[in-house]
């Protein structure tokens, strides 16, 4: 499949010319928990809408328990999502088969946050590599799969006898090349990144950062890098979406966004990243807000952010804040900026 | 006395300098050729290869270092935590009392009261059968002979001074019912309960959230100096090490390779793994392709290298530093460094 | 400077792998059981007894069927009549030691098939039942219940006594009986891996079911169902002896541990070494096989404390991974 070589990344505002690759509209995915008499109903993605252009990388950014990794893999059908719609090229992923979504998969792949587990323990790399091949069998004949096994070693910068060595052996930076490798055997077009680095040691976050972000301008690849790291995401991103409890609540180019964040829960994340200001005096960081923890208001009613915000008003009680559209969307009453 | 010194450590400035602050008092803690080495079916395996430092009361010291580094191996040799097969050698003056050696009923008496220690993982750290209430009571009773509602009052207070919100009401709550950050700050309630003069984080907040993170570090910030007890901070994490301690010792394949303020450390690295790790970082980086990953692999802890244990991953390595291991020497008052060329690092910072 | 040509210069400097750093599973058990003398002796005492047992009878099959009158309830340990009836001659005046080789041999053939028989058939049923999960899983673990409950003896009496009592339906018998318990420890293995994320991963390749439970969980299931069936021989071999103690398991002139004890037993007071001989190797062979299935299984699970696995062997092991 022939790829562009270009860098040029999309800037600012949707032209509105090219479909997006992805398009997640209105993505819901709701857990049903407790014991049945006291059912509770956990909107663990609840109503998310993003683009994904081609050749972009889109990062998504949150807490723990935002839904962030949820909506990975609601939008990979992974867990079947419980409403809304996930259109590739204009094509609804939701509405397919389970033979179609099979073959459709090779189109988005996925790498996984835990590179100790994400790879079969009894699989050499090279078989973990082939594997995609033995599922989809058209992808690259059988004669050709050691030399492809060895440039796609070489792709992400591991030699390619580590094609004969099992994962126990590698080191978890090495390992995460590996599942890159696997990610790009069946020649996708996007990649779901969910915390790519977040398991490795900051001296090898670097190594993979590279690998990714090289393979990002060489092939064209599309991304949604999901990631918890703000302090990574302004290096890596096009475009970012902040979620927070199951929603997207600010999108913005990255330089948007660092530059004026518009919605107080994403100042709170980017007042309380280490390393953003120096020499940084934690006491005058975020008033009020890094006492709570990332658990808002049951329901549907008002802005789940209103019980750690320092701006909320009546109204953030009564009326949920949309997210509205344009090229720097918040959902908050009372934007800055 | 010589209250920071590693082993065959010839340097004679080194007294003085990271002591400036002591003024001829005693330290709290001296730590002096620590090692620690476990055995195994292939022979002894060294995490700690002669660590040697000290530390005033009040003092803020972050120990950084990657998985495999021996940081937190260091910090549990502290509190007395190496089991066999691992073995502890060297000499940890706590108080101006060597603890190695001695028997968990001795080191009780200087665990809790004197060192205490908070650990990555909350979850495990507290049981998960009792609720927190009576785990920092019975502690309470136990230890300090408090009765029954003395000890109730004193855990509420605790939890209030660690910022857990309802403190009277969450007293029965179990373990479980606690969110990430909210465990954490129960785990230093009960680490701060006995009133240490030393406490010990290993890694508190990697497992928590950013903003979560902001909370746990000011509420350590704030207890270091409301009660002037000694803080280090094992962490991987420099930026994160910034916010909590004034100095830092930085550690690779078992040894500490660098030493001193962590801010004037930050700017201007005199080693260069030091340097290589910051550059690693994305906190001062302006795009992807400035992050400059340290080439190679971690060091094996089963085979270390003749020479510098980092020469084989630094870029500025020469024949010397494959054959002698360096010292760590003084550069300055207050900096020291294990490398033969730490004055071009230091130069070329600036 | 071109970062992507440093990353793979800094990848390839690595230093390279020592292939015996870090041995395999199989490679690590035989390190561990070397240094371990319980087990050890466990296995060469089975091995010894399964090589004889396989070996031997192709050499005296005819010579163990041979009856000579004379040697009725001859006593052991005199080698005046040659070393066949070294341990004495049986009911028949057939000699006791070639006797227990060819016995030895069915009783082991049986166990080794059955269990075989029931290790496959069970695990495949309980990979499917775990990974399948709903109403499926709810089914065949009703179905396991409903097998458990029963005395498997006491089922495997029923049905020999209605069947004729034959080598195969035995083996079939004995498989059915045991089924449940591989059914279980598939099961339960597959609800813990399926949640992994390399099988997430499959999925993400587009894995069918089928090729996840094929290629992505079976090669996790197989240790411990193989842990499991080595126990399981002891079981077994002591229940097809029981059935044939009991008249519904072999019948003359086939020969196995069990039909031996039960031949003896009229002849207890006179001649005690016609039961005692095949007894004891019952035994023999049953703790043996117990032994070496109990410290598989403590060596593939550190937590579990266990008497014949050092700790400290273990601890070596933990901390230079």
């Amino acid at each position: 499949m022939p790829r562009t070589e270009h860098d040029t990344r999309p800037e600012g505002a949707a032209d509105g010319a090219a479909p997006p690759l992805l398009r997640v509209e209105n993505l819901h995915r709701h857990f049903v928990t407790g014991p049945p008499r006291n059912r509770k109903v956990l909107r663990a993605v609840d109503g998310v809408t993003f683009d994904v252009r081609a050749g972009e990388c889109l990062a998504v950014v949150g807490e723990s328990g935002s839904g962030k990794s949820t909506l990975a893999r609601a939008l990979m059908r992974l867990v079947e999502p419980t409403g809304g719609s996930v259109y590739y090229k204009g094509c609804d992923l939701l509405a397919l088969s389970g033979r179609e979504m099979r073959e459709e998969r090779r189109n988005i792949q996925m790498v996984f946050q835990d590179p100790y587990a994400s790879l079969h323990p009894r699989r050499t790399v090279g078989d973990v590599v082939r594997e995609a091949w033995r599922v989809h069998k058209d992808v690259v004949p059988k004669a050709q799969q050691e030399d492809r096994v060895a440039a796609l070693l070489r792709q992400v910068g591991l030699p390619e006898a580590y094609a004969s060595l099992y994962p126990s052996r590698l080191s978890g930076g090495e390992r995460q090349r590996v599942a890159i490798a696997r990610a790009l055997a069946l020649r996708p077009e996007l990649l779901v990144l969910d915390e790519p680095v977040s398991a490795l040691d900051v001296s090898i976050q670097a190594q993979v950062v590279h690998v990714l972000m090289k393979l990002h301008a060489e092939l064209g690849l599309a991304y949604i890098f999901i990631s918890h790291d703000l302090n990574l995401v302004r290096l890596v991103a096009d475009r970012v979406a902040v979620m927070y409890m199951g929603r997207v609540v600010e999108t913005g180019t990255a330089e948007e966004l660092y530059g004026h964040p518009a919605h107080p829960y994403t100042q709170a994340l980017l007042s309380a990243s280490p390393g953003r200001a120096t020499a940084v005096d934690l006491d005058d960081v975020l008033p009020g807000a890094v006492a709570g923890e990332a658990s808002g208001p049951a329901g549907t009613v008002g802005c789940p952010y209103r019980t750690r915000c320092p701006k909320a008003r009546d109204i953030c009680a009564t009326e949920r804040p949309e997210l509205g559209t344009g090229a720097h969307p918040s959902a908050c009453h009372f934007p800055a900026g | 006395m010589s209250p920071l010194r590693d082993r065959s450590q010839p340097a004679p400035g080194s007294d003085r300098v990271v002591d400036a602050a002591a003024s001829g008092t005693a330290p709290l803690l001296a730590v002096r050729d620590l090692a620690v080495d476990f055995a195994t079916d292939r022979g002894r395996v060294s995490a700690v290869r002669g660590v040697s430092f000290t530390l005033q009361a009040g003092q803020s010291l972050a120990i950084l270092g990657e998985s495999g580094s021996g940081k937190s191996v260091t910090g549990k040799a502290l509190l007395g935590l190496i089991d066999p097969p691992g073995r502890v050698r060297g000499a940890i003056e706590f108080e101006g009392e060597n603890i190695v050696g001695w028997d968990e009923a001795r080191l009780n008496t200087v665990r809790g009261p004197g060192v205490s220690m908070v650990f990555q993982d909350s979850f495990d750290s507290l049981n998960p059968v009792y609720s927190v209430g009576s785990q920092v009571t019975e502690l309470l009773r136990v230890r300090q002979g408090l009765d029954r509602r003395v000890a109730r009052e004193r855990a509420v207070a605790l939890m209030r001074q660690v910022g857990i919100p309802a403190a009277e009401e969450r007293l029965k709550d179990y373990p479980h019912q606690f969110s990430g950050g909210m465990r954490q700050r129960m785990c230093i309630a009960l680490a701060i309960a006995l009133r240490p003069r030393l406490l010990i984080a290993d890694e508190p907040t990697t497992a928590l959230d950013v903003t979560v993170q902001a909370g746990i570090l000011r509420l350590v910030r704030q207890l270091q100096r409301e009660t002037r007890m000694a803080l280090i901070f094992v962490t991987h994490d420099l930026a994160v090490a910034r916010l909590v301690a004034s100095e830092v010792a930085v550690m690779y394949a078992g040894r500490i390779v660098e030493r001193g303020g962590i801010d004037d450390i930050y700017r201007r690295p005199a080693h260069p793994y030091t340097r290589a790790l910051l550059a690693s970082q994305p906190d001062t980086a302006r795009s992807w392709s400035d992050l400059r990953p340290i080439a190679g692999s971690p060091p094996d802890k089963a085979g270390i290298v003749p020479g510098c244990a980092f020469h084989p991953r630094c870029p500025i390595a020469t024949d010397r530093c494959t054959t002698e291991e360096p010292d760590l020497r003084a550069l300055s008052a207050d900096r020291l460094s294990r490398c033969h060329h730490a004055e071009e690092v230091l130069d070329a910072a600036h | 400077m071109n970062m992507a040509q440093e990353l793979v210069a800094g990848a390839t400097t690595a230093p390279p792998v020592d292939p015996g750093r870090r041995g395999s599973g199989r490679r690590r058990r035989t390190r561990l059981l070397l240094r371990s003398p319980l087990p050890l002796t466990a296995a060469i005492v089975l091995v010894a007894i399964m090589l004889v047992s396989l070996i031997a009878p192709a050499f005296i099959a005819d010579a163990a069927q041979r009856q000579d009158l004379t040697q009725r309830l001859s006593p052991p340990f005199q080698l005046s009549d040659g070393f066949a009836f070294v341990l004495g001659g049986d009911t028949l005046g057939r000699p006791m030691l070639l006797q227990l080789v060819v016995a030895t041999k069915t009783s082991l053939l049986i166990a080794a098939l059955s269990v075989g028989l029931s290790a496959l058939v069970g695990s495949a049923i309980g990979l499917i039942s775990g990974y399948t999960g709903g109403w499926v899983d709810a089914l065949i673990m009703r179905l396991s219940d409903i097998i458990h409950t029963l005395p498997s003896l006491l089922l495997a009496l029923v049905i020999l006594y209605v069947l004729s009592p034959s080598i195969t339906n035995l083996i079939v018998v004995l498989a059915l009986t045991r089924l449940p318990i591989y059914m279980r420890v598939a099961r339960a293995q597959a609800l813990e891996i399926r949640e992994r994320v390399f099988v997430e991963a499959s999925k993400a390749l587009g894995s069918r079911p089928w090729r996840i439970m094929l290629r992505d969980i079976r090669p996790m299931v197989a240790p411990t169902v193989l842990t499991v069936a080595m126990l399981e021989v002891a079981n077994v071999i002591l229940q097809a002896a029981g059935l044939s103690f009991l008249g519904v398991g072999l019948q003359r002139p086939d020969v196995d541990l069990g039909i031996m004890v039960a031949s003896g037993r009229e002849y207890l007071s006179e001649a005690w070494f016609v039961t005692f001989f095949p007894g004891l190797l019952v035994v023999v062979i049953a703790l043996a096989a117990n032994i070496l299935s109990n410290w598989l299984r403590a060596v593939d699970d550190p937590g579990q404390s266990a008497l014949f696995v050092s700790r400290k062997s273990l601890r070596d092991e933990e901390v230079s991974r």
